[in-house]
């Protein structure tokens, strides 16, 4: 009986372990067929790469596949962060076109595992050239979200430029997972304001009565953000996951070029001690896309969501800062 | 022991059974995405009812040029739809992650109790070949829904027929006769030709449109297009 059970035990052991073999198809969106099979073998071969290396606990082996040189530096940051796999071996996707003349394909299923090993769903965008090589892997921000950015016509008219801003805030969540610290260098304007909000619980009035809450401010330049990143926050991080629970594209009514971009952020980073700090916020960014290929954050803030432990009371919306909290002077 | 035995031994069979089920789920979204006769909106959220409605958004961005488009005067309202056109299939295979398809095939996007004119511009690629060739083996009013749905070829015009319409395309057009009972297709005549005769678009024979009490349900008129 013993022998029974323990076989059972192993059939049910072994039953996800066998590495998956992925295969990619494209459904849509790209006219040229040798184009089409291009793309479906770089993706297909990627993917097959990366779940081999996870299966083997080891680094993705990319050598075969298309990949610029800058896309491999990034995949490499986010793998560092935290290895994934995909774990669907059929994946259908259409194609959309970039802004930029390449292609671009999303939804691409990932699957990681967080500190106390649970699966955590995310999904990856890949960018690629007319040739089908790959220029750019990230982690997408929801489909959903991604969704609502693209219909945000009433806002920002042009497809081009919600494709430009999806793309970086895709970058810009992404570079603090990868600890990215040369794009932060990048997009922070030389002279960006970074504000960071506190709550702090009052103490009882003369009379014993509760006063509310409060947020306090803490104002950054870009140096001392950047290095407080460098030099504290990425190297004592082990892993760091941003979520994006609501995203908001706002042109600014009057400058040309600018843009408000509002999102609901989650933010975890397990410390190599192994300690956990999480955050629930609203980060607010002003870009600047006047030159497309380098856009520029000019202000960035941070703001909690819960104004207390119990997360019973939500920041007012009043309080919320948006696009018309600052006056621009040029 | 016995009851240890029995719950590992149901958990061997029950769990790949419950793998099995979500893998066939998913593996019906991969066809559905494959062919090219459905629209389709799919919605990844937290909850079943979430994903639903995302789902139902995303379908709806799909449709909307489609029904902009026009096709066909008898297509139907999102509304109508979600009364039971729109189908679901929904795939979860961790917890607080759902993934729902909610997808339409689009001969069910038409009302089948109307007369429709479709006009096509002839672009001279094989699609209008493929269309006509489509038309003619097809053999119940659905398979010619599907076919004029599905047609990778430019519209120029569709409505249903009034007076004007009639006269202009009556000549000219493929007319496609269904038995509005079975939906059986009864006969497919070509245009007329410069004697003015019909001819039974699939046996070749002479025919005519008066042998019939009432019209015919499609009228498919490709523009430039020379009937062989």
């Amino acid at each position: 009986m013993k022998r029974i059970i323990l076989s059972l035990v192993l059939m049910l052991s072994l039953q996800p372990v066998f590495a998956q073999e992925v295969t990619f198809s494209v459904n849509s969106g790209v006219n040229d067929p040798a184009l089409q099979a291009a793309i479906e073998h770089t993706v297909t071969g990627f993917l097959n790469a990366i779940n081999r290396a996870y299966d083997k606990k080891g680094t993705p082996d990319i050598s075969q596949v298309p990949i610029t040189e800058g896309a491999t530096m990034g995949f490499r940051m986010l793998w560092n962060n935290k290895p994934f796999r995909c774990d669907e071996s059929d994946i259908v996707e259409p194609v959309i076109r970039t802004y930029d003349g390449g292609y671009q394909v999303r939804n691409i299923p990932l699957e990681s595992l967080d500190e106390k090993g649970n699966p955590v769903y995310k999904e990856m965008v890949i960018d690629l050239d007319d040739t089908g090589r790959i220029t750019r892997v990230n982690k997408a921000i929801e489909a959903n979200l991604y969704r609502k950015i693209m219909q945000s016509g009433s806002q920002v008219t042009d497809l081009r430029q919600r494709q430009i801003i999806l793309n970086y805030v895709e970058d810009f969540r992404t570079s603090y997972e990868k600890k990215d610290i040369d794009f932060l260098e990048m997009v922070f304007s030389d002279d960006a304001l970074i504000i960071t909000g506190k709550v702090v619980q009052r103490k009882k009035g003369e009379r014993g009565i509760q006063m509310k809450p409060e947020i306090t401010y803490t104002k950054y330049s870009k140096q001392e953000y950047l290095n407080r990143l460098r030099t504290h926050v990425f190297p004592n991080t082990k892993t760091i996951d941003v979520t994006f629970g609501t995203v908001e594209v706002v042109k600014h009514p009057s400058i040309e070029g600018y843009f408000g971009v509002l999102v609901r952020q989650g933010y975890k980073s397990v410390f190599k001690s192994g300690a956990i700090y999480e955050d629930d916020g609203y980060l607010f960014m002003l870009w600047d896309f006047r030159d497309e290929n380098r856009p520029q954050i000019h202000v960035r803030t941070w703001q909690p969501y819960w104004m207390n432990d119990a997360k019973t009371e939500s920041i007012s919306e009043d309080q919320i800062i948006n696009i018309n909290s600052f006056r621009i002077t040029r | 022991m016995k009851r240890v035995f029995c719950w590992i031994l149901s958990l061997v069979f029950v769990l790949p059974a419950w793998a099995q089920g979500a893998d066939d789920a998913l593996a019906k979204m991969n066809a559905i995405k494959r062919d090219t006769s459905y629209f389709y909106g799919i919605g990844n959220m937290a909850t079943e009812k979430q994903a639903r409605e995302e789902a139902l958004l995303v379908l709806s961005d799909q449709l909307t040029p489609f029904l902009k488009e026009n096709k066909f005067s008898m297509i139907r309202s999102m509304e109508d739809m979600k009364e039971g056109t729109i189908e679901f299939l929904t795939y979860s295979k961790r917890p607080g992650q759902y993934r729902v398809m909610a997808y339409v095939n689009k001969a069910a996007l038409v009302e089948k109790d109307k007369e429709e004119i479709v006009v096509f511009q002839d672009t001279g690629k094989d699609a209008v070949a493929e269309l006509l060739g489509g038309l003619l083996a097809a053999g119940t009013q659905d398979e010619v829904v599907r076919i004029l749905a599905a047609a990778d070829i430019p519209y120029v015009h569709s409505g249903q027929l009034d007076p004007d319409t009639r006269q202009m395309y009556v000549d000219e057009g493929y007319l496609v006769y269904v038995d509005r009972h079975t939906g059986k297709v009864l006969e497919i005549m070509t245009p007329r030709d410069a004697s003015g005769k019909r001819c039974d678009a699939r046996s070749g024979a002479s025919t005519s449109s008066m042998k019939y009490k009432r019209n015919p349900i499609y009228w498919v008129y490709v523009e430039g297009h020379q009937p062989k």
